[in-house]
């Protein structure tokens, strides 16, 4: 193995380690870019092929931020960050020749190890950095001990961090904690769109694929029964003619504080979604901080959830006419006056309303015209045209819940009776382990709420009419947490359900720890404070002060430091500038052995370089030399500016 | 190129010992020369290897281009101090005790497997190394300059032997290792009669005052403070660093620099450099450093591994 081997490989193997947890968030062509920088230093390893000069190196450079500059704008945010050092440290390894430029490759794949915990604190990932920093703190002792053995460096890799674990357990637990996370940044990659804004025929059908998780929920005491498991999200008022709309001036309500049965406290650790919607249990009753109840009992949070948010939710799962009544209120602008189109629809629904009289009658007779005709439940419901109601109700008679919520609020609204389109999610996957339940994307339904003057809003799923079993069995295949199907639990989910919860567990503890939890660690052992924001920022500053006044001060009694003497800030420069065009004297090479080097890589150099070494070592070795030597020796390697290619 | 290269002649001289040496004892030929520069800065040479190698051979070779006295001698574990350094007989004719020197009395001794002698035999030994004089019976005799001792040490038996203390390998300047000859040179020795033929036919170069002109001339050879820092960084290093059991003594230190200044002047220069040093180090601190962890020697490339961490001073 030659000396770039040996280099080069421990740090190329230790930046593929730090960055391989970023390959699903980072732009595909950073990816490429990476690994074909790095695929080209370990090519070149066994065919030799040269390294890209300075110019090139450059250019390389203003690409790669080029491209950054195309990819994330000026936006800054996580992403963009991860890419910068992803991009820099894909070409940090052409400049590798000397020791500096290796130790910060390294120093910088440090940083790239850091930076996956902008997108995601679980436990894995925390397990896959202690890796990861394993990994790069052996290459780092490797290219400090190129020479011998491997397993001696892993030893001693092992036993330094070893060493650091209780510095770390120190530092996490008492380290100034800063309320709001250092970074303030968005969760990279991760927010989805969950609920769009507008709800059309084929907006929740198309979600039915996503397995990727909504939210979570754990709740306080007893779970509520299968049949009460509506997630409360959006509500849709206005028809358009093909498609639903939410309110448009969403009125705040003050949340009802209110004790007594039927409340049902839970708590949900929702996934950024990039919207200000916050789930809850239909229907909440008080708004967590931060958030707002709308007239809609829909909650609202003040700021677009852009990172996981947990947060206590009150709801009442039974809501009786008394409750309602005085809740519960028809807003003005709900008007029946739609487009002026699905004709047949509209016709059905006046034909379906003859002969009865009352709300309930009404509901019950287009239900039974669901369930009498034929109608199918499907993931899959062909796609309809602009007369949208028409074509379902007469024609196609496949549809998902959309389809079915919407229509049934449809035909109410024609028969003048208030009615209104709610979206949420319906059911959820109990983890034994954890005593929560998974709230998927595909598990995301709608449903119908009537008004009448009696009993104010009351729910009404029409889903159900034509599939019943949705309460029990979520679209994806996996049952709602009642009956007896959990023995059907293969071995591999249940795997994956104690996985989940050993890491939902970690994850609360660990992102949980915050400043409070701090202060009151601190105050129980016997440090009470009362620090504000500003202490804490008092304190990091001092801290800083004195970290940096300590480095300034080891900096000046560095040995050798002490002004040092024209011959050895000479030689120094001679080897600078050598080092420059690749040929960097290492520590223990003598300046024969060095010379030696020099006249075997660059003949063209040889004279010069010989006839600096000779006056060098006449200097510095000789018994005797003459006085204007120095002055002769500084004057000469003033005058050495080697130039990087041999002149042909 | 260089300037200074006082010694011209020296490099040639140097070089045709190193070939006509190398034309016996074949393949051999970096050894000879750290046996040479051994000679040369007033050492003694500890080789460390199995029996059949050729350690006799270069001890006699060496002493025959010098022109000097040889001896050699096996120790075993009844040898007595007498019986290297001779002993008084009573002599009936002249009624007196005559002295009879032991094979000491040379100018190279070749002392072979000096661990299976006792450690008072071998203290015998020590004492006229160090001290290039023997006492016996209460009289001290000059040995007669240049004196050089080549001891050598089976490094496989160890039962019934008496293991050289630290403090007493100190005193060999070098240690080094023989090895096996390489393909190419074991087939001369295979093809050939034998050493005795080309020992015979060998001239010598130089006589004892040859010898001692150049050991006074290795003296000479200057060690700037350049150089000494360089040395005393090192020291330091194996004193603190941890790495070793015990860091190399002020004598080690010594002796670095008289290796040191030897191999300066076998190459033709009045001056040592640092390169001198890194050339010296496995050969004159091998065999007085051990690990700190487990008490074993290190490789020779180990041990520059080790000693490379400290820098050249510019």
């Amino acid at each position: 193995m030659n000396r770039d081997t040996r280099h080069a490989l421990p740090i190329i193997f230790a930046l593929v380690v730090a960055i391989a947890p970023h390959t699903p968030g980072l732009p595909a062509w950073i990816i490429v870019w990476c690994f074909f920088m790095w695929g080209y230093m370990l090519v070149r390893l066994k065919t030799g092929w040269p390294l890209p000069g300075a110019i090139l190196r450059h250019i390389l450079a203003v690409a790669g931020i080029t491209g950054l500059l195309v990819t994330f704008s000026v936006r800054i945010e996580a992403d963009a960050f991860v890419g910068l050092m992803a991009v820099m440290a894909a070409i940090k390894p052409f400049e590798m020749a000397t020791h500096r430029h290796r130790m910060i490759t390294l120093l910088l794949t440090y940083f790239i190890i850091i930076t996956s915990l902008f997108r995601s604190e679980s436990l894995w990932i925390i397990l896959y950095l202690f890796f990861s920093v394993f990994v790069t703190t052996a290459a780092l002792i490797r290219i400090n001990r190129p020479e011998g053995r491997l397993m001696p460096s892993v030893f001693l890799t092992a036993r330094i961090l070893a060493q650091a674990i209780p510095l770390m357990v120190l530092l996490f637990l008492v380290f100034p904690r800063l309320q709001h996370g250092l970074f303030s940044m968005e969760t990279p990659g991760t927010g989805r769109s969950g609920f769009s804004e507008k709800l059309g025929f084929g907006s929740i059908s198309r979600m039915t694929l996503d397995q990727s998780l909504a939210f979570r929920v754990a709740f306080d005491g007893a779970l509520p029964p299968p049949d009460a498991l509506y997630w409360r999200g959006v509500v849709f008022e206005r028809f358009d003619g093909t498609q639903w709309l939410p309110t448009d001036n969403p009125v705040e309500i003050s949340s009802v504080q209110e004790n007594g049965p039927g409340l049902v406290p839970h708590t949900i650790t929702l996934e950024p979604h990039k919207s200000r919607r916050l789930f809850a249990l239909d229907r909440p009753v008080a708004a967590p901080p931060g958030a707002e109840l709308t007239a809609g009992h829909i909650l609202v949070s003040r700021q677009r959830v852009t990172r996981k948010k947990t947060y206590q939710a009150v709801s009442r799962i039974r809501t009786t006419a008394d409750d309602n009544r005085k809740t519960d209120t028809l807003s003005s602008d709900l008007v029946f006056t739609q487009p002026n189109n699905n004709p047949k629809a509209r016709l059905l629904a006046r034909s379906l309303a003859e002969g009865t009289a009352d709300a309930h009658g009404k509901i019950q007779q287009i239900l039974a015209y669901f369930t009498e005709n034929d109608f199918t439940y499907t993931l899959t419901p062909p796609r309809l045209g602009d007369h949208p109601m028409d074509e379902f109700l007469l024609e196609t008679r496949q549809g998902y819940c959309e389809h079915y919520a919407g229509a049934l609020a449809f035909l109410l609204n024609v028969q003048e009776i208030p009615a209104r389109v709610v979206g949420g999610y319906l059911g959820g996957e109990l983890n034994p382990y954890g005593n929560y339940l998974s709230i998927r994307q595909s598990f995301a339904h709608a449903w119908v709420e009537v008004y009448t003057s009696d009993r104010g809003w009351v729910r009404i799923d029409p889903t159900l009419a034509v599939a019943p079993d949705r309460l029990e069995q979520n679209p994806d295949g996996s049952f709602s947490y009642s009956g007896t199907t959990r023995d059907a639990i293969s071995v591999f989910k249940k795997m994956g359900f104690l996985l989940e919860a050993v890491n939902l567990a970690w994850e609360a503890w660990f992102t949980g720890y915050s400043f409070s939890e701090q202060k009151a660690l601190l105050q129980r052992l016997g440090f009470g404070t009362s620090w504000g924001t500003g202490t804490v920022f008092f304190l990091l500053l001092t801290l800083s002060v004195m970290v940096v006044a300590v480095f300034f001060w080891m900096f000046l009694h560095r040995s050798g430091v002490t002004k040092k003497d024209p011959v050895t800030a000479g030689y120094a420069l001679f080897c600078k500038r050598l080092a420059r065009i690749g040929l960097a004297r290492s520590p223990d090479q003598g300046p024969m052995a060095f010379l030696l080097t020099v006249q075997e890589k660059r003949p063209d150099l040889g004279p010069e370089a010989a006839a600096i070494t000779d006056m060098y070592i006449r200097i510095r070795f000789h018994r005797t030399c003459p006085d204007n030597l120095t002055k002769q020796f500084i004057d000469q390697i003033k005058q050495f500016t080697p130039a990087r290619q041999a002149e042909q | 190129m260089i300037q200074g290269n006082l010694y011209p002649m020296m490099t040639q001289l140097f070089e045709k010992i190193v070939h006509q040496v190398g034309s016996v004892v074949l393949g051999k030929e970096p050894q000879i020369r750290l046996a040479l520069a051994c000679i040369f800065a007033r050492g003694h040479l500890l080789i460390e290897d199995l029996p059949g190698i050729g350690k006799t051979t270069l001890a006699k070779v060496l002493a025959r281009c010098m022109g000097l006295k040889f001896q050699r001698m096996q120790f075993t574990s009844d040898l007595l101090p007498g019986d290297i350094l001779g002993m008084s007989v009573f002599d009936q004719h002249a009624a007196t005790f005559t002295f009879h020197p032991g094979p000491i009395f040379t100018q190279v001794f070749l002392a072979d497997e000096i661990n299976r002698a006792t450690p008072k035999s071998q203290s015998a030994l020590l004492e006229a190394m160090e001290e290039e004089q023997v006492t016996i019976e209460g009289e001290t005799r000059a040995l007669e300059a240049p004196f050089f001792v080549i001891a050598t040490q089976n490094p496989l038996e160890q039962a019934g032997t008496f293991p050289l203390p630290e403090s007493q390998m100190d005193r060999f300047l070098m240690r080094i290792h023989l090895g096996y000859p390489d393909r190419k040179a074991e087939k001369e020795i295979l093809r050939g009669t034998g050493a005795e033929p080309a020992l015979a036919a060998l001239q010598p170069f130089m006589d004892k005052t040859g010898v001692l002109k150049i050991q006074a001339a290795v003296e000479q050879v200057h060690v700037s403070d350049t150089f000494l820092a360089y040395l005393q960084d090192i020291l330091e290093f194996t004193r603190t660093s941890g790495t070793f059991q015990f860091g190399l003594s002020p004598r080690a230190g010594l002796s670095l620099s008289r290796a040191a200044r030897a191999w300066a002047y076998l190459h033709g220069r009045d001056h040592t450099l640092p390169e001198d040093l890194q050339q010296m180090l496995p050969w004159v601190a091998g065999h007085r450093l051990r690990s700190g962890t487990d008490l074993t020697e290190f490789s020779k490339d180990r041990l520059m591994d080790i000693l490379k961490k400290v820098p050249v001073p510019v």
